[in-house]
């Protein structure tokens, strides 16, 4: 074709180039922003703090962080962002008998200023009143947010492992109201999402210090069940304690570590306060 | 690779593919020993393309911690990358999961000294480069008040 709309094809590539580079253009020039709970007046009051990533990678404050300040002897669990960069998502715990839960939730901005959304926070209440523990994680397809609360022995061994799983609406609201809590029917120590929302991998923890891996698939309401006959026996070892479980962005490889010395280790505090 | 259950300070990774069913199925040589002898396994962080991993570690019984890099395989095995690990230059930090952003360019590293006052917590901060490589950024670690925990790119 000659001419398309009175364009000639030299003034085509013109605008073919000239759109490319539009387009590679505004996908570099991307804003990326870090947030995570921060302190700034000792343990009693805290925040969510948010940084635009600079080109250089260090991080500027933005302007209206922080953008909550918890009431004395509140503090804040990790940030969650959902893969869409639309939402984060903070789990908000006074005390381990704390009861109910407030998870919060903030819009994130063109220009990555966060605003708490409406109704925000959500008050959840563990099914059993109080948990040991209680962590929260965030479906892949941003549908649902987790509750997974841990019941622990006086000795530090896991009980059962209840899961809550609270519907988000569009608005990145958390629907708590209504909530169905459900037996997992085995002891979760750590697990990861498969990318596609169609499975989860966890730990199960034996009081034996050994453990199992466990295969969950998940419906499209939310719900868990377990995959049957899918259970592995972890390697064999005399000793072992877990530290982790990793999943690659596209589902197809599980990674597990641990460590078979369980004494005379440097402490290496990955908890906070 | 180690044998297992032998070593007493010996750190282990297992590595199973998943299949689209759900199955899992362990490679062959697992479980690894990816670190050496004496450097705690304590996280794992991988990059959005799936082709680097990083594992955060402190030296046994020095308090010193590293940041070890890996390329992932097609197989899923991790081979160790030249130039690592990279060494943190604060004293006894007691550090959390290091965040990558969601660009890949960045691995962030978040925490204290032991014995600092609190706060502020310290951000390390490492340029990923094309081949996996981690460059420390001028200016870090910074002195932030927060541990970074998520990134979002709009």
């Amino acid at each position: 074709m000659r001419v398309f709309l009175g364009i000639n094809r030299l003034e085509l590539v013109k605008i073919g180039i000239l759109v490319a580079v539009a387009f590679a253009t505004a996908k570099q020039s991307r804003a990326q922003f870090a947030y995570g709970p921060g302190e700034f007046l000792g343990y009693e009051a805290n925040g969510i703090f948010g940084y635009e990533i600079e080109s250089s990678g260090l991080l500027s404050p933005l302007s209206n962080a922080p953008v909550y300040i918890s009431q004395t002897n509140l503090w804040q669990e990790s940030a969650l962002v959902d893969s869409e960069s639309k939402y984060l998502y903070v789990l908000e715990e006074g005390s381990l008998s704390a009861s109910p839960i407030d998870l919060r939730s903030f819009s994130i901005e063109k220009n990555g200023l966060l605003q708490e959304t409406a109704g925000s926070p959500f008050a959840y209440t563990s099914p059993h009143g109080v948990a040991s523990y209680t962590l929260n994680a965030l479906s892949p397809n941003n549908r649902f947010m987790y509750m997974i609360d841990y019941y622990q022995t006086d000795n530090g061994l896991f009980l059962q492992g209840d899961i809550t799983p609270l519907p988000i609406q569009g608005n990145g609201s958390v629907v708590t109201a209504g909530a169905k809590s459900y037996r997992l029917g085995f002891k979760p120590f750590g697990w990861v999402f498969g990318p596609k929302n169609n499975f989860v991998i966890a730990l199960d923890l034996q009081q034996t210090n050994l453990a199992k891996l466990v295969g969950m698939w998940i419906a499209a309401d939310g719900h868990m069940s377990p995959i049957q006959a899918k259970e592995l026996p972890l390697p064999k070892v005399t000793v072992t304690n877990f530290l982790g479980l990793g999943i690659n962005p596209a589902g197809t490889f599980l990674y597990e570590f641990c460590w078979n010395q369980p004494a005379a280790i440097p402490s290496v505090d990955l908890q906070r306060g | 690779m180690s044998s297992v259950g032998t070593n007493p300070q010996q750190y282990l990774l297992s590595i199973f593919s998943v299949d689209k069913n759900g199955k899992f199925t362990e490679i062959a040589g697992s479980p690894f020993s990816p670190l050496p002898s004496g450097y705690v396994f304590s996280t794992l962080s991988i990059t959005p393309d799936g082709r680097y991993a990083y594992v955060a570690t402190q030296q046994y019984g020095t308090l010193t911690v590293y940041v070890f890099g890996f390329a992932i395989g097609t197989d899923g095995e991790f081979t160790p990358m030249a130039g690592s690990p990279a060494e943190i230059s604060i004293s006894e930090f007691s550090f959390v999961e290091p965040v990558i952003d969601r660009t890949g360019r960045f691995l962030f590293m978040s925490g204290n000294s032991f014995n600092a006052p609190r706060p502020p917590t310290q951000t390390v901060i490492y340029q990923i480069g094309s081949d996996g490589s981690l460059t420390s950024v001028s200016g870090s670690p910074q002195a932030l008040n927060i541990y970074v925990d998520a990134t979002a790119e709009k």
